[in-house]
């Protein structure tokens, strides 16, 4: 079965030679949940731009559902892919919602009459029903979140790509957002220092440092492995601390 | 200061229910004949043939003005950018146009230049306080999108709509940086330490928005753009907007006949 | 400096429609319009720092920038004087609605000046210039612009007749004083844009650096 994403011995430097990647192999199957994380530098980010496909590796491959970024038209590849950058002012770029929530839609070659319904359902999937016609710089900064987490759900991609997701959330937004991923079909590539997000939201991790992939396995090992983290200038939450990963199991199932 | 045409974009009005197109067609082309004058107005002005359809125009513009329910006061507010160079233009004309003066006081005025003056300052403003009614009474989006079915080139309409968009952005950040500055005790004043402050802000904001079109474009290839701006606005005629379109523009060009003839 | 609706004469106006959207055409015509947000994005930077209340002499002005705008956006001045004259008048009021054309192309005709004036002292630099050179440079582009700025505003408004002249006479003289302004302040960005981000000064058949793709 082909993958949703996969990369193997990926590399990438900086023209100034900061922030490289470095040899990172991974896979995402369809419908997995992977969570990234790693100290701030660690190249989460430069990953990202490297799977999204505005980065050309160095050396290394990525093939996203078993196809390659090539130079010519990429929609066929990126269709797949759902973006949503840790900057919501680069992702709402449009004069309404319903513009930036369409945009998508309308450039995958979704027929005009069914964009409509695409809008409404992914702005009413991040509870946000109703705000088509709202404009950007009038929303709070969680409601922005929401609705560039909604501008990739219009076009039902694969794999969604979130960086930083739960930032600007409230603790009820982030627990909605939190169910709404636990909820979806879709295959989720999640970065965040938000390691208790990382832990509701994902089953497998990767930690990154200095651009390597050190260690992956499950979320829940992971981040019972104490000294691992120190390592790599990570902290337990508070919540978590202390806690053997049979009882984190426990926490996760209450949760539902 | 505010920069938000489309305040009143909300209101209910016979110029809001106005089709877009209909509406900045028409009122496009009543400005226009409203800045056109007759051969000679500004050589030999007559009180009688001139002054009473330029007020016409006036009257025209404030009607429309008042059909779109826009609150007045904010309307004249509006009129404040170019009251200071129409100011200058009414004090100078009458002082020095060529021409024989009449006396008033100890200074020589000359009543021609003044009605020339008084002929422009009555243009000006019946343009401009229809610039309001124009894009004042639909959402900004909507009035680009209406100007681009108008055949307004696509280009243009694009960088307008996304300047506006974040005019917001950069108001906001700027807003940002001069409280910030001022928290930390600086204080704007002639001296070269103020005027490094000043480039080096500058120099920031425009490193920050070359960076911020950067990821913009990888946002926009990620959700598939390729070159081509789509839209799904959609724009019907009624009735009333041709009948809207007619009866103001035909009240323009019976104001225009009038004043060329 | 704007020019208000009412003062010109039809033929000035309406050859500024022309002779303004023309070039913008043909200028955005080199683009591909995958660009065009690059644009948008420098243009609304330039005009939200347009509106800046700078106190000078008693009053406050604004800066005019147009230096800074040729410097940094060579022919893309123009499109973007275009947007921002427009959004200028429509969202607050300032300029002219039929005058649009005819403020373009006088403030782009300085953008455009200030672009050429600092590309030609820059050239020949094969090492970083320094900043006090390149200090002096900017400025000298900055009110070079200005003046032909400045120039044209004053025939324009004499070509419209009557005392319109000797208004311009008027206003130029302040309009002046901010430009020097002006050119100190172009002048101190630039240094910093050396230090930081010299691909942005650098002259070549791109005014604006490619994306990184």
């Amino acid at each position: 079965m082909t993958a949703a994403v996969s990369v193997s011995h990926l590399s990438y430097t900086y023209p100034d030679g900061r922030n490289a990647v470095t040899d990172v192999t991974f896979t995402v199957e369809k419908g997995e949940a992977v969570g990234v994380i790693g100290p701030n530098g660690a190249g989460k980010t430069t990953l990202f731009l490297l799977v999204t496909g505005l980065l050309s590796p160095e050396h290394g491959e990525i093939t996203v559902c078993g196809k390659s970024y090539t130079e010519r038209d990429d929609r066929e590849v990126r269709r797949h892919l759902g973006f949503v950058p840790h900057e919501t002012e680069d992702q709402l770029f449009s004069a309404t919602l319903f513009d930036d929530v369409a945009f998508g839609p309308l450039n995958f070659g979704v027929p005009r009459e069914a964009v409509r319904a695409r809008v409404e359902e992914a702005l009413r999937k991040v509870g946000l029903s109703g705000y088509e016609e709202r404009v950007p710089h009038h929303l709070s900064s969680g409601e922005r979140r929401r609705a560039a987490l909604a501008t990739v759900l219009s076009y039902e991609p694969d794999v969604l790509v979130l960086d930083e997701p739960s930032n600007d959330l409230d603790p009820r937004g982030r627990t909605e957002l939190v169910r709404f991923l636990r909820a979806t079909h879709q295959g989720r590539i999640v970065a965040s220092c938000d390691l208790e997000f990382i832990l509701r939201t994902c089953d497998r991790v990767l930690v990154m440092d200095s651009g390597r992939v050190i260690a992956g396995g499950t979320t829940i090992d992971i981040l019972c492995n104490r000294s691992l983290l120190d390592a790599h200038g990570l902290e337990v939450p508070l919540g978590l601390r202390g806690r053997t990963s049979d009882q984190l199991r426990e926490l996760l199932e209450a949760e539902g | 200061m505010h920069p938000e045409i489309d305040r009143f974009a909300h209101l209910d009005s016979l110029v809001h229910r106005w089709d877009p197109r209909w509406k900045l067609a028409c009122l496009f082309l009543l400005m226009l004949s409203m800045g056109l004058e007759r051969p000679g107005t500004r050589d030999h002005p007559s009180w009688e043939a001139d002054l009473p359809p330029a007020l016409g125009c006036l009257g025209l513009s404030i009607a429309i003005v008042l059909l779109a329910r826009l609150p007045f006061a904010v309307v004249l507010t509006r009129l404040r950018g170019v009251a200071w160079f129409l100011g200058i233009v009414l004090v100078i004309f009458p002082l020095t146009y060529p021409g024989e003066k009449i006396v008033i006081g100890f200074v020589p005025v000359s009543s021609t230049g003044f009605l020339v003056a008084l002929l422009m300052v009555l243009r000006a403003f019946s343009i401009l306080l229809l610039a309001i009614p124009a894009f004042g009474t639909s959402r900004f989006d909507v009035t680009m999108k209406a100007l681009w079915r108008l055949r307004f080139p696509a280009p243009l309409v694009q960088i307008i709509l996304f300047t506006y968009r974040y005019v917001f952005v950069y108001w906001a950040q700027l807003r940002r940086m001069l409280i910030a500055s001022r928290a930390r005790g600086f204080h704007p004043r002639p001296d070269l330490r103020t005027l490094r402050v000043a480039g080096n802000g500058l120099g920031v904001l425009l490193v920050g928005s070359i960076e911020r079109t950067q990821r913009i474009h990888g946002a926009m290839k990620c959700r598939g753009f390729f070159g081509t701006f789509r839209t799904l606005e959609e724009f019907r005629t009624r009735f009333a907007d041709v009948a809207l379109f007619s009866v103001i523009l035909g009240a323009g060009v019976l104001l225009l006949l009038w004043r060329l003839l | 400096m704007h020019i208000s609706d009412g003062v010109l004469p039809p033929e000035i106006w309406l050859g500024g429609y022309v002779v303004a959207g023309a070039s913008a055409a043909v200028v955005l015509r080199r683009y591909e319009e995958r660009r065009l947000p690059q644009v948008a994005v420098l243009t609304s930077l330039f005009f939200v720092c347009s509106l800046i209340h700078v106190p000078l002499g008693g009053t406050s002005v604004h800066l005019l920038l147009t230096g800074l705008m040729g410097i940094v956006l060579g022919w893309l001045s123009v499109p973007a004087l275009l947007v921002a004259l427009f959004l200028q008048t429509v969202l607050l009021g300032h300029g002219g609605l039929t005058t649009i054309g005819v403020n373009t192309v006088t403030m782009g005709a300085g953008a455009l000046t200030s672009h050429w004036i600092f590309v030609g002292l820059s050239r020949g630099h094969r090492s970083r210039p320094k900043a006090l050179k390149i200090s002096g440079v900017a400025f000298s582009a900055t009110l070079g612009g200005v003046v032909v700025s400045g120039a044209l505003f004053v025939w324009v408004l004499t070509l419209g007749g009557g005392s319109l002249g000797t208004v311009a006479g008027i206003i130029i003289i302040p309009y002046l004083a901010v430009g020097v302004l002006d050119g100190l302040v172009t002048a101190s960005t630039v240094v910093f844009l050396l230090r930081v981000k010299p691909e942005l000064l650098d002259r070549n058949p791109q005014p604006l650096p490619e994306y990184i793709e």
